[in-house]
């Protein structure tokens, strides 16, 4: 036992010189690499450069690569040690989502030689998957809270009427009124579009349903447009606009310098400043005053434009 | 600014002809055969603490082989933890704030092995490792960052709201928790109990205006609290010597003594805690302990760290100066067990890690209900509670 002890601490010694002393600990499996969010609105990024090579080890701390985000290129240093098994998105590769895998890593010492990439894996979009449905869930509970409310706050039905209609919406105590007079059954309130803020049923929307409007808003008109081309213009164009799909950081950035570009055209083309000259008026300003010229000579000048245009090649010839 | 930042990592850090606290990790010595199963006797490194008006700790430990192994595997496991968490970070699931601990292991492990669970604990934000130490489970941490019911404050706190037991947390509000752990050593004080409260707050906190109350009634009350300054050199983005006149934190207290201890060490740690608690519990009043530590990320997931420091700088101090790796050299070094034995260690840590990982995942987000539990005591709340919006109203 002794004198193991002592051998182990000479080996331990003798190794000493390499880096045994490590904080990960020895094991077989490759580890998936994948595409860290470097900030927390980051949802897609691009490689820079790879700083490690495949095969090539690395130390907890060391730089792996160079991420290019919107914003900024950032390096991504390593966790543990390691050695860089398989690159599997190279330099220059774009728009990688946030948790693809794009490397993989293994431990010192393991196989590397036959790495192979990995099946897809959904991990990404089911996260998005449950992020989106755990936003649509938390909007439609609100909604159902302030029907809850407003039933609670609203006044008291007749005692004769027992029922009380069920909306997705808040009910204006007219409409209320106005339903519970006319007895209009759940199946019809439903089918009423509302008009009104947010999809409410107005008291227009049920009187026409009844027949007792021609409209939701009687007969009031809007003001047709001064000029009806340029709306059907714009209209087709906004509807272009929220047709598209919502814009990201780089391409709101494109638009708003688009459009400070077509904003400044005119302020631009004033600022370089118009000048009615011909080669007369510029060269006037050049030759010899004329003894005789009085103090309005500019007018003169221009005035006299085919004297002066012959007199300046008399001297010189 | 940040060209300034770079220019002052250039000068060295202390310039003083005294002699400086060493930081290294692993140059205690053996000071007899190291026994497997009785309490053997080590010497620290002469320059491991410093002391302000009072002496400094005895440099001669007992330490046991169990204990060594125990500080060894909680280390692990804890770096294994923030390295998961800062995993996850990057894959979104959890968002918000998190403020990693990793290479300041140490000192969470030092002060929970000279305490009970008696003794009060108050702290920052970057008190991931104290959660599991004082009676919570990695599941429950990570299931609070993911945000998820299992969580320690049912995934409704975050990283910057986690408490147990014997933990009392767990605070955003830079150095707010300083007056609250004086409070804490006051109340102990006042019901008769011979247990300490370690009110501890970082370098950025030690010039907050409330710290210095805290001292001042400690001192005239002779509360049992221990203040502890964890210094890891940079409050954020700047280096203590950019944001303090006096960097020797442990002076700091005036009538208060102090001690600067190299918080690399474990054994260091573990000796200046345990001085620390026998100073407080016999009746002598507060104690300064300041930590001399380092952090390897950035002071959040939001900083990338190595915008106001050198990458060599880290390098560097993970080379040299890592608690787990010092340790490592120890037990090497001292025959306790081998290089097998640890890296056995190391394998259980990070299994044990990654299972309570995908055990957190599969926990659920907590219910739309749980909006409007835990704001009052359960059966005294008002009779209605806003939301988060006008319509939103909640009848109890």
């Amino acid at each position: 036992m002794y004198s193991l002890h002592h051998v182990s601490k000479a080996a331990l010694r003798a190794s000493s010189s390499r880096r045994w002393m490590q904080t990960t600990a020895a094991r077989n499996a490759i580890s998936k690499f994948a595409m860290p969010a470097m900030s927390p609105t980051m949802t897609e990024g691009g490689i820079a450069s790879w700083k490690k090579k495949e095969g090539e080890s690395f130390m907890a701390g060391d730089v792996l690569l160079e991420i290019e985000t919107d914003k900024a290129t950032i390096d991504v240093e390593a966790q543990d040690d390691g050695v860089l098994g398989k690159i599997i998105a190279p330099d220059g590769t774009k728009n990688i989502p946030v948790g693809k895998t794009i490397a993989l890593l293994a431990e010192e010492g393991d196989d590397i030689s036959n790495l192979e990439i990995p099946a897809e894996e959904s991990a990404p979009p089911k996260s998005q998957e449950t992020s989106s449905s755990r936003s649509a869930s938390t909007t439609t509970s609100p909604s159902s809270q302030p029907p809850a409310a407003v039933a609670k706050q609203s006044p008291p039905s007749p005692p004769t009427e027992s029922h009380v209609p069920q909306t997705s919406r808040p009910l204006f105590p007219s409409v209320l009124r106005l339903i519970q007079e006319h007895h209009l059954p759940q199946g019809e309130i439903d089918k009423i579009r509302g008009t009104g803020v947010r999809g409410m049923l107005t008291k227009g929307d049920v009187l026409a349903h009844l027949g007792l409007a021609s409209a939701p808003t009687g007969t009031y008109r809007e003001t047709p447009a001064q000029d009806a081309k340029t709306d059907k213009k714009t209209g087709a164009q906004g509807e272009k606009k929220e047709a598209a799909a919502p814009l990201d950081g780089a391409a709101i950035r494109r638009l708003i310098v688009s459009n400070m570009l077509e904003a400044s055209a005119k302020e631009r083309a004033a600022a370089i400043p118009k000048v009615e000259a011909d080669f007369d008026s510029i060269i006037a300003d050049y030759l010899p005053r004329k003894k005789s010229v009085p103090a309005a000579s500019a007018p003169a000048a221009s005035s006299s434009k085919p004297h002066s245009g012959s007199d300046f090649i008399d001297g010189l010839i | 600014m940040a060209s300034l930042a770079r220019i002052r990592t250039a000068v060295p850090r202390r310039m003083h002809l005294a002699r400086a606290i060493q930081t290294a990790a692993d140059t205690t010595q053996l000071h007899q055969d190291a026994s497997h199963s009785e309490p053997f006797t080590v010497k620290l490194h002469e320059d491991s603490f410093r002391g302000y008006r009072t002496d400094t700790p005895s440099l001669d430990v007992e330490v046991t082989k169990e204990n060594l192994l125990k500080w060894y595997k909680e280390m692990t496991v804890i770096r294994r933890m923030e390295q998961a968490a800062d995993a996850l970070y990057k894959q979104k699931l959890i968002r918000g704030f998190c403020h990693l601990a990793i290479g300041q292991e140490a000192i969470s492990v030092g002060i929970n092995s000279a305490t009970t669970f008696e003794d009060k604990i108050i702290s920052s934000y970057r008190t991931h490792p104290f959660v599991v130490l004082r009676g919570g489970n990695i599941k429950s941490l990570i299931g609070e960052l993911l945000g998820r019911v299992c969580g320690v404050s049912k995934g409704k706190g975050g990283s910057m709201h986690v408490f147990t037991e014997a933990f009392q947390g767990g605070h955003g509000i830079v150095g707010a928790q300083v007056p609250l752990g004086a409070g804490l050593a006051f109340a102990q004080k006042y019901l008769g109990k011979k247990t300490a409260t370690f009110a501890m707050y970082g370098d950025g906190a030690s010039n907050q205006g409330q710290v210095f109350e805290s001292y001042n009634m400690a001192k005239l009350w002779n509360l049992p609290c221990i203040f502890v300054c964890e210094n890891n050199k940079y409050g954020m983005g700047t280096s203590a010597e950019r944001s303090s006149a006096n960097t020797e934190y442990y002076t700091r207290g005036d009538k208060i003594p102090g001690i600067q201890v190299n918080g690399m060490d474990i054994i260091a740690v573990h000796q200046a805690s345990k001085f620390a608690k026998e100073w407080v519990t016999s009746d002598k009043g507060p104690l300064l302990v300041e930590f001399v530590t380092y952090r390897y990320a950035g002071h959040s997931m939001s900083d990338p760290g190595t915008t106001y420091r050198t990458r060599e700088e880290i390098q560097r101090m993970r080379s040299t100066q890592d608690p787990i790796r010092g340790l490592q050299r120890y037990i090497s070094e001292w025959g306790l067990a081998s290089e097998e034995d640890l890296k056995t260690i190391d394998k259980e840590a990070k299994a044990e890690v990654d299972t309570a990982v995908e055990e957190a995942k599969q926990s659920p987000f907590p219910d739309e209900s749980e909006l409007w539990t835990d704001i009052y005591k359960a059966g005294y709340e008002p009779p209605f509670m806003r939301g988060r919006d006008r319509e939103e109203v909640h009848y109890y």
